[in-house]
């Protein structure tokens, strides 16, 4: 995730709503893209996604900036995206209950990836996304998550292996079938 | 090294993570000799090529819709009109009305304690032995204490911890009602007799009050009225404090 400009981040944190217009431009599609990973849901994610940014310019004169304003923002929109799946009752990421849209190909390759990234729990899909989708270091998703370093090293290590044991699952599954 | 810690390593060594030499070397002698690390390896490296060739995913152009939000928030902030009611603002509203009374149930508590008895109690000075109810210390810290619980609507509540915090079982009244009955007035006199001999007006005279009944407590007494402060004014100027002097000085 990028890190933003210091000057457009001072001055939205001075309450300059153009400035804050700038972050928003910024920052929407890989706000919106963490919250529909979360929420597998294309409404609640472009309301998560409002909800993340509301909150964010109601406390951005608190953000001190000792940590990336990226990784400050997906704290919030994960917190929303909880608060939204609580709310309408939905367990987190169980999306597996229910229809899936979005992203998908045809490509037998991506069916097969966002299978396996539905089959694996909740804390490893979300860490797995935060550091190999958002390209967050382990500090950094740590931060997001408010799990120690090591805590991410682990849950990257079991996500990528369940993924592969998905995938090649489904791979013997196909050789079965022919 | 087991396959679980070469395969943490190599997980950590993808994203970037500095294992250090000695490591990196340990992780790379074992996963020669591994086949099941290797397919880790492989599988690793195609999840992360499958999930960073997929296309961009589709995402809606929020932008004019969250700033019109936030145009709206801002409206509302500077109007000074409240920005809606969420969960958690109301959460918040409801901790704010009800964190006094629960510091006022802790601090009432531990002063209760002291005053009428509990853990922290020492000897109380302003006892009467043979006396049941409470004194005049316990009947003052016993109205700050309702005060404050009284101000955030908790009357009855208030009450029955006053109650049952410094009263016998007999003056526990669960409702500000006035009494009813003679039984229930009996009863009401009973318990505000225990406000205790220093309170005005009840065995003393109230300095402020000029009925008959004042009058007549006062003439049994045998003291004159004063007003409130009166007597403390004239012992501390009977002994000559030089602080009052000066606090007499500035203030006159």
């Amino acid at each position: 995730v990028r890190d933003a400009d210091p000057r457009t981040l001072d001055r939205a944190r001075r309450g300059d709503l153009l400035a804050f217009e700038a972050l928003v431009r910024e920052y929407q599609a890989d706000v919106y893209r963490f919250a529909w990973h979360l929420t597998r849901d294309r409404d609640l994610a472009a309301d998560v996604t409002q909800d993340a940014f509301l909150r964010a310019f109601r406390f951005i004169h608190g953000f001190r900036g000792d940590r990336k304003f990226g990784s400050w923002l997906f704290s919030i929109t994960r917190n929303c995206a909880m608060d939204s799946l609580r709310a309408r009752r939905f367990p987190l990421l169980r999306e597996g209950e229910r229809e899936v849209e979005g992203s998908t190909t045809d490509a037998t390759t991506q069916a097969v990836l966002d299978a396996a990234l539905r089959s694996i729990s909740t804390e490893h899909r979300e860490t797995f996304l935060l550091v190999e989708v958002f390209g967050l270091s382990y500090l950094e998703a740590a931060d997001v998550l408010a799990v120690a370093p090591g805590t991410v090293k682990s849950r990257m290590f079991r996500a990528r292996r369940a993924l592969c044991t998905a995938i090649a699952e489904d791979e013997t599954r196909e050789d079965w079938a022919r | 090294m087991n396959c679980d810690h070469a395969q943490l390593s190599l997980s950590a060594r993808m994203d970037g993570e500095h294992l250090g030499e000695r490591r990196d070397a340990e992780v790379d002698a074992h996963v020669e000799g591994c086949s099941a690390c290797r397919e880790f390896a492989r599988g690793s490296l195609r999840v992360r090529t499958a999930v960073r060739i997929r296309p961009a995913d589709d995402v809606p152009d929020l932008v004019e819709h969250i700033v019109g939000s936030l145009e709206r928030a801002s409206a509302l902030e500077r109007s000074g009109a409240p920005s809606g009611p969420g969960p958690r603002s109301s959460q918040r509203a409801y901790w704010r009305r009800v964190m006094p009374a629960a510091a006022a149930v802790v601090v009432g508590a531990v002063i209760g304690s002291v005053v009428v008895g509990g853990p922290f109690r020492g000897a109380d000075p302003t006892a009467i032995s043979g006396e049941g109810g409470f004194t005049g210390m316990e009947a003052i810290w016993n109205y700050f204490y309702w005060q404050t619980l009284s101000i955030n609507m908790l009357d009855d509540d208030a009450h029955m911890l006053r109650a049952s915090l410094t009263a016998e079982p007999d003056c526990m009244q669960w409702r500000n009602e006035p009494p009813k009955t003679p039984a229930d007035e009996a009863l009401f006199k009973k318990c505000n007799s225990y406000l205790g001999p220093s309170q005005p007006g009840i065995y003393t005279a109230d300095p402020l009050d000029d009925s008959a009944t004042s009058a007549a407590l006062r003439a049994q007494s045998g003291k004159p009225a004063t007003r409130l402060g009166e007597a403390e004014w004239a012992y501390f100027e009977s002994r000559g404090e030089k602080r009052v002097r000066r606090f007499a000085a500035r203030a006159t």
